[in-house]
């Protein structure tokens, strides 16, 4: 059961890095679409097959379907960090912050069970993850469609689909560190350390397919390779359900 | 007699230390117990392992005839914990936060904030704008509002004014002990119980001493601590209701007077004297339990 009280409370206290990280990426979307320039070189290393493609120093392809393909996944690159920071934030504070100011003990004598908290909380992040990243796509969209360029619209939303569904992968993970410790900034850290490793494979070609942030960036998704979008969707799935019945485990554990 | 809460060697241990040794407890339902120990005795510890927060290295209990190994959960959504320090949610207005509590209870009785807090706590304020004493106030009324079963409370009036201590005992009074309902305390302060105990349990380093009747002696005595500016007139020091004089030094007039009854009319004659400071003074709790304590160390 889902708290109408708590999701509000949810609401009301994360709004401020809600605000941050979705004020941040709306003002990254002018800076990625005109201001954006990046080295050559750096367009070499993803030549091989299969590899992730930026744009930048490449005025020929930039007015060409192709051009508007790449500006949209160079941004879906920085859609992707910034929704990780914000689901390491949201989820760092989720439940050790609950037992740092002393609320805990509250939580656990109202009439819900560590199950129903847990979801409430889920479901709550998902929607604050929601508001952060949706209006930077919508702006993007719009003023692509306002400068009536040639815009690959289903494949932005479906890579945007991507890396919320990977950010919220990131949300459970941290909510279940989150659960194992009785201070946010320590939730944080470890979160940040574990999360840090999980991205240490993204830079050999050999080990790349072991990382989360690698798949949230569904390269092969771009570049034909894999063709459904079930298989990250239904992926991302079954790692949330994991960490959610590990964090649901775990909280009923905890002593306050 | 029904029972809201046994314990059977209840007994927890932090860190090769006992914290709380083999607790035997009976608290009848519609009754108001009091755990009354010093700083650091374990008796919020107690409290915890009572609603299942804290686990028990050994022995069992049941509160609401909920196992507390197994069911604590179940025992919860009848109970009512108001803690020592409530940290409700400060960022929340007051309005709100009735709100969001509201939305918990089927049963929310509104009547209550609307009593209590009309005046004392304005629902415009933020919650960590209140004073320490408001925000206890706001976590009884919230507790009390929910309509459950039994109230737990952690040192239940610290840090009030003797105006607000009365309107936090008289609201427990009306909406728990008139209610038939069932009231745990623990604290350190005998004052903050004195009027509402039916029974005291005398807590020590982890275990129950002795369970004795408010009206017990031992619990019943104040301390008046009082410097005259001159040597007091002999019927002072001897009226009725002072069990001890004790003159703090000698050739000194600073006397620590011990109380049992007429508090206020011995308090009173000493105001008529000539003095420098008076002032009442908790009841150090190592008097309180030297005899237990001096037995104590007898068996060892």
């Amino acid at each position: 059961m889902i708290s109408a009280g708590l999701w509000y409370k949810e609401l009301v206290e994360c709004r401020k890095p809600v605000l941050v990280f979705g004020v941040l990426l709306v003002l990254l979307v002018p800076v990625i679409l005109y201001e954006w320039w990046i080295p050559g070189d750096w367009y070499k290393t993803h030549e091989s097959p299969g590899a992730y493609l930026y744009p930048g120093g490449f005025d020929d392809i930039l007015f060409t379907p192709l051009g508007e393909l790449l500006w949209s996944s160079w941004f879906s690159s920085v859609l992707l960090v910034v929704s990780t920071a914000a689901a390491v934030v949201l989820g760092m504070r989720s439940l050790a912050g609950e037992v740092s100011r002393g609320t805990a003990v509250f939580l656990a004598c109202i009439p819900f069970s560590p199950r129903d908290l847990v979801t409430t909380k889920f479901f709550s992040g998902a929607c604050l993850l929601m508001f952060t990243m949706l209006p930077s796509g919508l702006v993007f969209h719009g003023v692509l469609l306002g400068e009536s360029r040639l815009f690959p619209t289903n494949l932005f939303w479906e890579s945007y689909l991507i890396i919320y569904f990977g950010a919220l992968v990131v949300y459970s993970g941290t909510m279940l560190i989150s659960s194992l410790f009785s201070r946010p900034m320590w939730a944080g850290l470890v979160a940040l350390f574990f999360w840090g490793c999980l991205a240490i494979p993204l830079y050999f070609p050999g080990t790349r397919h072991f990382s989360l942030f690698h798949h949230m960036k569904a390269a092969e998704y771009w570049t034909g390779i894999q063709e459904s979008l079930l298989i990250y969707l239904g992926a991302a799935l079954v790692i949330i359900l994991a960490l959610y019945e590990l964090t649901v485990f775990c909280w009923g554990k905890k002593e306050l | 007699m029904e029972i809201a809460v046994e314990t059977w060697g209840m007994t927890r241990v932090e860190k090769n230390r006992r914290k709380v040794d083999n607790l035997y407890l009976r608290i009848p339902s519609q009754s108001v117990y009091c755990l009354l120990g010093p700083d650091g005795s374990g008796k919020t510890t107690v409290l915890k392992m009572l609603l299942g927060l804290k686990k028990f290295t050994s022995g069992g209990g049941k509160c609401l005839g909920y196992d507390l190994m197994e069911d604590a959960f179940l025992a919860r959504e009848k109970a009512a914990l108001v803690e020592e320090n409530n940290n409700l949610y400060s960022f929340l207005k007051v309005g709100h936060l009735l709100n969001m509590c509201r939305s918990f209870y089927p049963a929310w009785k509104e009547e209550i904030p609307e009593k209590y807090l009309k005046e004392a706590v304005p629902r415009e304020k933020k919650v960590g704008s209140l004073s320490l004493p408001q925000k206890n106030f706001l976590a009884l009324a919230i507790s009390l509002a929910a309509g459950p079963e039994i109230v737990f409370i952690d040192e239940p009036s610290l840090q009030y004014d003797s105006y607000t201590r009365g309107a936090y005992v008289q609201m427990l009074k009306d909406e728990v002990v008139e209610a038939g309902k069932t009231l745990v305390m623990v604290s350190r302060y005998y004052r903050d119980v004195e009027r509402m105990a039916h029974r005291v349990g005398l807590f020590y380093r982890g275990s129950l001493l002795q369970t004795l009747s408010p009206d017990d002696e031992r619990i019943r005595e104040r301390h008046i601590k009082v410097n005259f500016e001159q040597e007091p007139p002999p019927e002072l020091l001897e009226q009725e209701g002072i069990s001890r004089v004790h003159r703090i030094k000698k050739g000194d007039n600073n006397y620590l007077l011990s109380v049992v009854e007429n508090f206020d009319a011995v308090w009173h004659k000493c105001h008529e004297v000539p003095h420098s400071c008076l002032k009442e003074i908790p009841v150090d709790f190592e008097v309180l339990l030297k005899p237990y304590l001096e037995e104590e160390g007898k068996d060892d």
